[in-house]
């Protein structure tokens, strides 16, 4: 979907191999660093090497050690307590921050407290959640939940706040009712700014979940994570903390591609 | 700027109010009594816990590694984001890097550095300086990159060389934008902070929370918390107010 002006670009084949080369770029770099550094230190329970960890990887995905879940069904939990939390901070994030950013009487009420509350340390809560809602699904998607919650709001009410008043008298002078005004105006034309809180969001659920995880290690990768370092099984912890590098960085690449696809019309879509 | 009219005020303690409501219902409705501090006691617990001096003891202790932390990743994050915003070739091979690094949970990471260094401050102080420097580095890069192109050239007119540029052109130039990178740093910084303390415990703020759980004195846990996120919130508003008073003549909001 690219205006017809614009022809300089590469040939489709050779611009598929450069994206490519691009996102593989930092793992291989990372990949030589890390098997660089495991050959040099020679500390095998401090950095383990590649090879022990991709064994340790498929055991784990295999499952059932030291009385673990499997990587597999691990992966899918955390994936899905991610997807929860992100959800429902995307949907009350957008209504709440639409509403601080169009609704004057409800910013005055409320955005006092969402200044309050965006700079606070969440994880500090997060014992009195657990206390509140015990160790299961519920109290790893609540944190999740609180990390997205406020960039969505605060990035939200700022792009909405900043749609020119032009494009609402236009929309009204067709007929266009306060539901339209809405769906089909602010949100829209808030869009770019509403999606750059998005995707700062949807990294604070995947740290916000894998945290929960860790620090009351009940289930999921953050509890593999824990698991294997109190054995001392460092291949294990870097099992974990490659998989969740792997979420985060296809979500976060999902999530790109989709703003672009979004936002093709719009200077920041680029 | 800040104009407090009366609406404000009477809207903005009502928000206060209708929390506070909920806050109780879901005592009462949501959870068990028990697990959960109503209103006031969670107030007066998070109060008890600020003229605490064991509190501010601990918070010391973590002070301490928050501040080495965020000094190192400012130290080391501004130059680097400076010159990747004046080379595209820095920018080329450092970019992917943070947009690879950008999603992992930096405060998990303590644990690798536990396993390399032991569980030390050193181990935390470069869990922190990790998690703050992404932000720093874009940042500075963003700022860096748009500075106007006159300024360079009038640097250059008098003879000014690469380094002296990026000193007195660039860097002031680039401030405001560095300057709301390092606020955004300081929340993540201590996210990683309590973070690294709950995971690996020893002592510090995270762990003295954390003695309250195992304990079970259900109200002292909701009060820390709450007295933590008071100085969370305090840090973020006089860091804010700091930089209004040193730099008057920036407009825009940091």
């Amino acid at each position: 979907m690219r205006p017809p002006g614009a022809t300089s670009q590469p040939r489709l084949p050779a611009r598929i191999a450069r994206g490519i080369a691009k996102l593989l770029y930092p793992f291989v770099v990372l990949g030589v660093a890390w098997w660089g550094l495991a050959g040099w230190l020679d500390r095998p329970f401090a950095v383990p090497t590649p090879g022990d960890t991709w064994d340790r990887a498929i055991d784990l995905w295999r499952g059932d050690i030291f009385g673990m879940a499997s990587l597999r069904k691990s992966l899918l939990l955390t994936v899905t307590r991610i997807a929860l939390a992100f959800a429902l901070a995307a949907t009350t994030g957008v209504i709440v921050g639409s509403a601080l950013g169009r609704v004057r009487w409800f910013r005055q009420m409320f955005g006092p407290l969402v200044v309050f509350g965006f700079p606070i340390p969440k994880l500090a809560i997060y014992p009195g959640i657990v206390i509140a809602l015990g160790l299961g699904m519920s109290s790893k998607v609540v944190l999740g939940y609180l990390e997205a919650f406020f960039p969505i709001v605060l990035a939200t009410s700022a792009a909405t706040s900043q749609v020119p008043e032009k494009l609402l008298w236009s929309a009204r002078s067709v007929g266009y009712g306060r539901v339209g005004l809405v769906t089909g105006v602010v949100l829209p034309a808030a869009a770019p700014g509403i999606l750059t809180g998005l995707r700062v969001g949807l990294v604070g659920a995947i740290i916000g979940v894998f945290l929960g995880e860790m620090i009351f290690p009940s289930s999921g990768v953050g509890a593999i994570m824990v698991g294997s370092y109190r054995t001392i099984d460092a291949p294990g912890v870097y099992v974990a903390v490659a998989s969740i590098s792997v979420i985060g960085f296809v979500a976060d690449q999902l999530f790109l591609s989709g703003r672009r696809r979004l936002l093709h019309w719009s200077p920041e879509g680029a | 700027m800040l104009t407090l009219d009366r609406r404000q005020v009477v809207l903005g303690l009502l928000g206060v109010a209708v929390l506070g409501v909920i806050w109780q219902l879901a005592t009462t409705h949501v959870t068990r009594m028990t697990t959960f501090p109503n209103t006031l006691e969670a107030g007066g617990a998070a109060l008890a816990q600020l003229v605490d001096p064991e509190f501010w003891r601990q918070l010391r202790v973590s002070g301490f590694r928050w501040a080495c932390g965020l000094g190192l990743a400012v130290g080391i994050g501004v130059p680097i984001g400076l010159v990747m915003g004046r080379h595209r070739r820095v920018h080329a091979v450092v970019d992917p890097l943070l947009t690879a690094m950008y999603p992992i949970p930096k405060a998990s990471l303590i644990l690798l550095f536990v396993l390399l260094w032991g569980a030390g401050n050193g181990a935390r102080i470069v869990a922190i300086a990790t998690g703050a420097i992404i932000p720093v580095i874009v940042s500075s890069y963003h700022g860096a990159a748009g500075v106007e192109e006159r300024l360079l050239w009038s640097g250059r007119s008098l003879g000014w060389r690469a380094g002296r540029s990026m000193l007195s052109v660039v860097f002031p130039a680039a401030l405001p934008q560095i300057l709301n990178g390092i606020r955004i740093a300081i929340s993540i910084s201590i996210f990683v902070l309590v973070g690294s303390e709950l995971l690996v415990r020893g002592s510090g703020i995270g762990n003295y929370l954390f003695n309250f759980y195992d304990v079970g004195q259900n109200s002292k846990v909701w009060g820390t918390a709450l007295a933590l996120a008071i100085v969370g919130w305090l840090l973020d508003s006089a860091y804010v107010a700091v930089v209004r008073l040193a730099t008057p003549w920036m407009d825009g909001q940091v």
